[in-house]
């Protein structure tokens, strides 16, 4: 599909005619906070860094029903996957590409998760290249691109006074087909800006020799533990996977009324203590320790093993929260 | 590498001293963070890693949180820790031998007179222009910033945190040994109640925002010294009180809970502020905890260790009155 320009003048009226079709979600600031979150044309704010809770959000939802329950019969059937009916708009590549990598979990070995395929479906992603990177970004250190459109379903790249914009999916294209009247066909001078702006972004993100991370960290599963000083330093909160976009553990638990009940699916968390415990009182990660070779092993190797791909997109987020100062860098680097 | 200020001295002579002689197994100070303008703990076992230690008005976290943890990983041999402790921290630490989590035997308080917080993001907004390497206090009434060719002077309001105003013990009470500078001024009188001329709609609408915003990943929980219980009330699932989610009524009584259980044990060191990644601004409820039981039980968090403190404590002339009236 043929690349297109939105002049950023025009933006609240194409951001209008999205909100018009579709909910519309993206970044406000909030207590100086970038929240990602249902807004309107007029609020939706893309002057930020990084939204602090990230797009997982929108497909993965901290707090998810299920189904309601009464005894034994389950009161809703699974849902369906309909079409679009939400727009998350001016998301950074690398929570886009975070999303590519929750498909491969919840699709696993050929099980479909209704749950998820169910909010995935209703949601259309809507990148917004970088132009500046933050204190804790290393997506290029991890396959990643501050620029690419490519793991959303529209890409903008900022070029000044107007964006460039991409459809990299079949959903993308049809919500530019319906935004025709606030786009102009790009041209080769266009495109060229594109790129250099591009390269420009990749080249300010700071880098992290995270090479052969997987073989590092396997290797010094039992004897070297480089995160044992992390470890010790953790307080045991969940604020790294909280913000983290692709952390995916979660629990199902029942919460019952007098008749009925709804069966509910929250995030979990490998740094509590409770993360592991068996019902006997048993906790094979009794410690901290356990508990962090755990956070980094998940990602960097069994990940890896399981789905081709480390699942750390290098959007810092984790860096910026830690409340003890913990940096995933210096775990992974060498 | 900075020239190391003179508190900092003081603080690695004296830690130097207690590995040496033995006093202490671990001592846990400060070490700057990966990221500016934060500092973030150093556990240190070994003389050479002394050196690395720093103290400043960017050294906010509660140490005191790490005893608990320490002492029920190590169990059958606990180690003698060392903890570098500001005024707050050094009642957090009171707190827990007065509720006997920790026995005074097993840690070395190193004090230090406190020149109060600096709130990083006022200091950035300050000197929007320049690359800050660090801050420290200049007598009573001012901070050094400084940097790369860049040093200069800020009064100590314009970029105090929050939290750290009307501060009453910026030096430590009851520690082993006290590292002076140049501390906060003392303040006295009683601590202002934030909500005590807000009506109770104006009350519940700011409850209800700072609400919103949690995402129930509990580091303000895990942060706070006080927050020892081995199984927090919120995640006890027989009975179950709440569920973990971000439900708005689980979230709430988490907090309200939270909130209640550190009546007369909030000592206002603004860690579960510091350490929320979302920004819910807890200060405007723990100050009316700890403004409450002023005023209703005369008393202070921290000060005693002779199990004579509000919460441990029970006197047939005990104001009543909360129970039945606002």
């Amino acid at each position: 599909m043929e690349a297109m320009i939105a002049a950023k003048e025009s933006m609240e009226a194409l951001l209008a005619s999205v909100a018009e079709r579709y909910a519309l979600v993206g970044p406000t600031m909030r207590d100086g906070h970038a929240m990602l979150e249902p807004t309107g044309p007029k609020d939706l704010c893309l002057d930020f860094q990084n939204v602090t809770m990230s797009a997982k959000e929108r497909v993965f939802p901290q707090r998810q029903v299920l189904y309601r329950f009464r005894g034994q019969e389950i009161l809703d059937e699974p849902p369906r996957e309909p079409g679009v009916t939400e727009v998350v708009f001016g998301i950074r590549p690398c929570d886009a590409r975070a999303v590519t990598m929750l498909d491969k979990v919840f699709a696993w070995k050929d099980i479909r998760d209704p749950y998820y395929d169910d909010l995935r479906a209703r949601t259309l992603l809507v990148t917004l290249g970088c132009t500046r990177a933050g204190p804790a970004c290393f997506c290029t250190s991890v396959g990643g691109d501050p620029s690419s459109g490519e793991w959303g379903d529209v890409g903008l790249i900022d070029l000044g006074d107007r964006y460039y914009v991409q459809a990299f999916s079949d959903k993308g294209g049809a919500l530019l087909a319906q935004l025709g009247d606030h786009l102009q066909p790009a041209d080769g001078q266009d495109a060229a800006l594109a790129e250099a702006a591009a390269q420009e972004a990749r080249e300010r993100v700071p880098v992290v020799d995270a090479g052969d991370v997987r073989e590092r960290l396997e290797g010094a599963f039992d004897e070297e533990q480089p995160w044992a000083a992390s470890a010790e330093r953790c307080v045991g909160c969940g604020s790294c996977s909280h913000v983290c976009p692709t952390c995916h553990c979660f629990d199902i638990t029942d919460e019952k009324g007098k008749e009925t009940g709804v069966r509910i699916r929250t995030w979990d968390c490998c740094t509590y203590p409770t993360f592991t415990v068996h019902a006997s009182g048993h906790n094979p990660r009794a410690a901290r320790p356990e508990r962090m070779r755990q956070r980094l092993m998940h990602k960097f190797s069994y990940c890896d093993e399981n789905f081709g791909e480390t699942f750390c997109v290098g959007c810092g987020r984790c860096v910026v929260a830690c409340p003890a100062g913990n940096d995933l860098r210096e775990a992974i680097g060498q | 590498m900075m020239k190391p200020n003179p508190q900092e001295q003081g603080v690695r002579a004296a830690v130097r001293e207690l590995l040496s002689g033995g006093i202490v197994d671990v001592f846990i100070g400060y070490e700057p963070a990966t990221l500016p303008l934060r500092a973030r703990p150093l556990f240190v076992r070994d003389a050479a890693d002394v050196d690395k230690l720093v103290f400043d008005p960017l050294c906010g976290q509660n140490l005191a949180t790490y005893l608990v943890r320490m002492l029920r990983e190590s169990k059958d041999d606990p180690p003698k820790i060392g903890l570098l402790a500001k005024g707050c921290d050094a009642r957090s630490i009171a707190i827990l031998l007065d509720e006997h989590q920790v026995s005074r035997d097993n840690v070395y308080v190193l004090g230090v007179a406190c020149p109060g917080l600096v709130d990083p993001d006022k200091l950035a907004a300050r000197f929007p222009d320049q690359q800050i390497d660090g801050v420290e206090g200049d007598g009573p009434t001012r901070f050094v910033a400084h940097g790369e060719d860049f040093r200069e002077t800020v009064r100590r309001d314009e970029v105090l945190a929050d939290g750290c105003v009307g501060c009453r013990y910026p030096t430590p009470k009851g520690a082993d040994q006290v590292v002076q500078g140049d501390p906060l001024p003392a303040a006295d009188g009683p601590t202002p109640d934030p909500l005590a001329a807000l009506s109770m709609d104006e009350r519940w609408a700011l409850f209800t925002a700072e609400m919103a915003k949690c995402i129930r990943c509990n580091a303000c929980r895990e942060a706070c010294p006080n927050c020892y219980c081995a199984t927090c009330f919120a995640e006890q699932n027989n009975p179950r009180w709440i569920g973990t989610g971000r439900d708005p009524s689980d979230v709430m009584v988490f907090h309200l809970g939270r909130l209640m259980h550190q009546s007369g044990r909030c000592v206002s060191c603004g860690s579960c502020v510091r350490a929320c990644p979302v920004g819910v601004n807890l200060r405007p409820f723990t100050d009316h905890v700890v403004a409450e039981v002023e005023k209703r039980f005369g008393a202070e968090a921290g000060l005693a260790t002779d199990g004579s403190s509000a919460m441990t404590s029970y006197s047939m002339d005990d104001s009543q009155d909360f129970m039945t009236g606002v």
